[in-house]
């Protein structure tokens, strides 16, 4: 079930994982942008135009009533952040023809690439109204990033972790930025990137896929493409002197993110050794996070750790009354400490080695993790399959985890608190 | 133990299902090709269930809020003084339980070792081991489980919106129940509700991925008894009345816009097959008046009056049933002006509109055999609420234009509506 690759044009390439267990086909559009502070906002609110409307559906309704009668068929066009890269992603999945009409999949494809390849325009740029109601909705959307207080808490400690540098920008970008921004220069930036950015298209399922590579192609021919490729390139840094920094909000639970930074980046030979350390540490239930901060000293309903590769950074989180903020963190600190130093038995090692490999081999059966892990490998520019990593996860041993951990540590202790505390 | 066996050739999957001689209904969804195997077992207790004739008994007994999810936290503790999540991790098994309104269910979904997983599911749902001491420590965690859901806005404008619908129907009672509510749970108590509610007859087993259905019917006999020991629990339910408690309900806290919940209440009481029709025409209905393809949605939408968080749920229970639309909105209370208006104007469901969300309704059906705990899930919710989920298609079949109509002017009335707001605290 690898992928198989196909080449559109250059620097467009179409990945097909054939798959035919599934009544879906879903297929995925990645355009990659380098994380920069004078485009991340345009690219978010580009997410939010190009759904408005395209040339053949004006209307958003338009949109989704055609999709309605595809028999429920979702889409989503959105931006990711992996590393130093921005990506903008339209996604469509809809019932194989099998249980639908014939003509389902070429209708989805085209509506696929209209989102980004064909949107709504009056007068050589894009419609006036879409793009000033879609600066509030983002300007809203960005203000109500407090209402998640544990998304708030781990995005407020990665930005003071990588502060100064473009890891510490959120995907969906600044409401300041917003300003200036009209339908004339969007479309400009929109014009710009389209042709510029290398593209990767994702199709997973039971697919008609000589006939939708071809029509692809025919699709795209008409753009005069001059791509410079992007790769994930953050620079791997170790953790400088530790930041405390506390904030308060009118709340009832204290929400606490420790970030950490690794020194191992996703190429290295123990990045492995990491992954498997980290679930010894905090990913899952047999996780000495989730046994000691939870079970033993009842803290929390949550305590979890979880690692961004493309970083080489770690983010503990984990939900606690305000005034056990020195409990849980020394606990937190003392089982890290355990990690480094090798206190776990062989058991603790084959669980946590086994943990990952399933949630590795779980992965094949979800349209979306597969597109995930391959296009994170295309950025990283690593070529492993699902089955290598899972004989690199078997392979680790104590000795390499001892090793990976050498370099781990706190790099900034965020934790926000209630308003008199 | 046998198995039957059914083919649905509209969507090409097969269904084995029996009732095992213990009493517990098992369902099997084979899925050749899935690397993921997954089980739930699921029993018929939820926070809705706080009063019921226990086990032998003839008087009923009324337990504290939250229990259900309080049982369901213990049941992993094991007498051995080992965790149950231990077993599967050193099985490579992800597990997990929840507790809804009405139902406390177990599951697992693993690459591999799934007999063993499977075994280990059933034995340790069949051990409870409650003590003073392991009782008193999960008052913690839950305690910070309640605390993190009162900073959740979107938790809170919909529980107070039950609140506000129901006035006596315990769907008005927080899952988890309060701080003080749990402090009054002992282990006696537990057991009572664990003889009472974990009886076999009070559960259904559902499986979907590639298994041996030969395997699963000897490890059910090997674990679970070999004759019935209980009876169908007995819960009681305060009568309901149809029109809503209160109209209104507001809260303050930190978020950045007001949120808004609009819910209309439906009967208590559906049953069977009819709770699923009802059900299906009660999507039948949101998705045409507030689906992203609804003229409602489009107009909200260009006035800035509602964002893309907007969105609408059904709740059909056999002990309550009702639909909800919200979101995120500047002015909620404008919003609800116009949202009851468009709905009094509209006054009905066209036949275009009735066919367009029909096909969305079955693509979704369709679709949720892609993934095993989808297909699990659906089949453990319908069966314990006592709809023959083998007969979807019929259902779906059955519904028409004339009974989505009737339903349209009978849900949605004034008097059966509320509102539920949660506004940013001042000082944001």
């Amino acid at each position: 079930m690898n992928p198989v690759k196909y080449n559109i044009l250059n620097g467009v390439n179409l990945y097909y994982i054939e798959d035919k267990k599934y009544k879906t086909i879903s297929a995925s559009i990645f355009m990659h942008r380098k994380l920069k502070r004078d485009e991340v906002t345009k690219n978010a609110l580009l997410t939010n135009v190009l759904v408005r409307g395209t040339k053949s559906l004006p209307t958003f309704k338009d949109i989704n009533i055609c999709l309605d009668n595809l028999y429920g068929a979702t889409y989503d066009v959105t931006v990711t952040k992996s590393g130093d890269v921005q990506s903008i992603v339209a996604h469509i999945s809809h019932l194989s023809k099998k249980y639908a009409d014939d003509d389902i999949e070429t209708k989805c494809t085209d509506l696929l690439i209209d989102f980004l390849f064909d949107p709504y325009t009056e007068n050589s740029c894009f419609k006036k109204e879409y793009v000033e109601s879609e600066i509030i909705n983002l300007k809203d959307e960005i203000e109500s990033i407090i209402n998640d207080k544990k998304a708030y808490a781990d995005f407020r400690c990665n930005e003071e972790m990588f502060k100064g540098r473009c890891e510490e920008m959120r995907s969906i970008g600044y409401a300041a930025d917003l300003d200036g921004i009209d339908e004339k220069n969007l479309y400009q930036h929109y014009k710009n990137i389209i042709t510029t950015s290398p593209i990767d298209i994702f199709i997973v399922g039971d697919a008609d896929i000589e006939n939708t590579v071809s029509h692809i192609k025919q699709r795209l021919s008409e753009f005069d493409f001059n791509i410079t490729p992007v790769y994930a390139e953050s620079e791997i840094t170790l953790a400088s002197d530790e930041k405390n920094i506390t904030e308060k909000m009118n709340i009832n639970q204290g929400k606490l993110a420790i970030g950490f930074k690794t020194g191992i980046k996703i190429t290295d030979n123990l990045y492995y050794a990491l992954v498997v350390g980290n679930s010894i540490f905090g990913s899952g239930a047999h996780s000495k996070l989730f046994n000691n901060v939870r079970e033993k000293l009842s803290l929390c309903y949550y305590a979890a750790s979880r690692l961004n590769a493309l970083c080489g950074s770690m983010m503990v989180s984990s939900g606690i009354e305000f005034k056990n903020f020195e409990k849980a963190k020394n606990e937190i600190f003392a089982q890290l400490d355990d990690v480094k130093k090798g206190n776990f038995t062989q058991e603790e090692l084959n669980i946590a080695k086994e943990y990952v490999i399933n949630s590795n081999t779980a992965a094949k059966d979800s349209p979306l993790s597969l597109k995930l892990f391959y296009v994170k490998n295309i950025i990283a520019k690593r070529d492993i399959t699902l089955s290598e990593a899972n004989k690199k996860i078997s392979a680790v041993t104590k000795e390499d985890i001892i090793n990976a951990f050498k370099k781990v540590e706190p790099d900034t202790i965020y934790f926000l608190t209630g308003q008199n505390e | 133990m046998e198995f039957s066996k059914i083919y649905n050739p509209d969507i090409n999957e097969t269904v084995y299902f029996a009732e095992h001689r213990s009493g517990v209904g098992v369902f099997v969804i084979p899925k050749k090709d899935f690397s993921k195997k997954y089980a739930i077992i699921g029993a018929n207790i939820g926070s809705v269930n706080n009063h019921f004739y226990p086990l032998g008994e003839s008087e009923p007994c009324r337990v504290p809020d939250g229990i259900a999810h309080f049982l369901e936290h213990k049941m992993f503790e094991q007498s051995d003084g080992t965790n149950a999540f231990d077993k599967f991790s050193i099985y490579g098994a992800n597990a997990n339980a929840y507790t809804s309104f009405t139902s406390t269910c177990y599951l697992f979904s693993c690459t591999k070792n799934f007999d063993e997983c499977y075994e280990h599911l059933l034995s340790y749902v069949s051990d409870p081991y409650f003590t003073d001491e392991n009782v008193s420590k999960e008052m913690g965690i839950i305690g910070q489980e309640i605390r993190m859901y009162d900073d959740d806005g979107d938790w809170r404008v919909m529980f107070n919106l039950l609140e506000a619908m129901y006035e006596k129907c315990p769907v008005n009672i927080d899952i988890a129940g309060t701080t003080e509510s749990i402090s009054k749970i002992t282990k006696d108590t537990l057991y009572k509700c664990y003889n009472t509610f974990y009886n076999p007859s009070n559960m259904v087993i559902c499986i979907c991925g590639d298994v041996d259905i030969e395997k699963i019917g000897k490890i059910t006999d090997k674990v679970m008894p070999n004759k019935k020991t209980g009876a169908k629990a007995v819960s009681i339910f305060p009568d309901e009345k149809e029109t809503v408690f209160k109209k209104e309900v507001t809260q303050n806290l930190s978020v950045a816009f007001p949120l808004f919940n609009i819910g209309y209440k439906d009967k208590c009481g559906y049953e069977g097959n009819e709770l699923l029709k009802n059900e299906i025409a009660a999507e039948i209905l949101l998705l045409t008046i507030a689906s992203k393809s609804s003229d409602l949605y489009t107009s909200l939408y260009e006035e800035g009056l509602i964002n893309e968080e907007f969105s609408y749920d059904t709740m059909y229970e056999n002990a309550f049933s009702c639909v909800m639309l919200g979101g995120e909105s500047k002015n909620p209370t404008l919003t609800e002006e116009k949202i009851t208006k468009y709905i009094k104007e509209k006054n009905g469901v066209t036949k275009e509109e009735f066919d367009r969300a029909k096909k969305v309704i079955w693509g979704d059906y369709v679709r949720s055999y892609n993934n095993v705990e989808k297909v699990a899930g659906m089949f453990l919710r319908n069966i314990l609420k006592g709809v023959n989920t083998l007969e979807f298609k019929e259902v779906f079949d059955s519904i028409d234009l004339d009974f989505v109509n009737n339903k349209y002017h009978t849900l949605f009335d004034d008097d059966k509506k509320s509102i539920s707001i949660v506004y940013p605290n001042k000082e944001n």
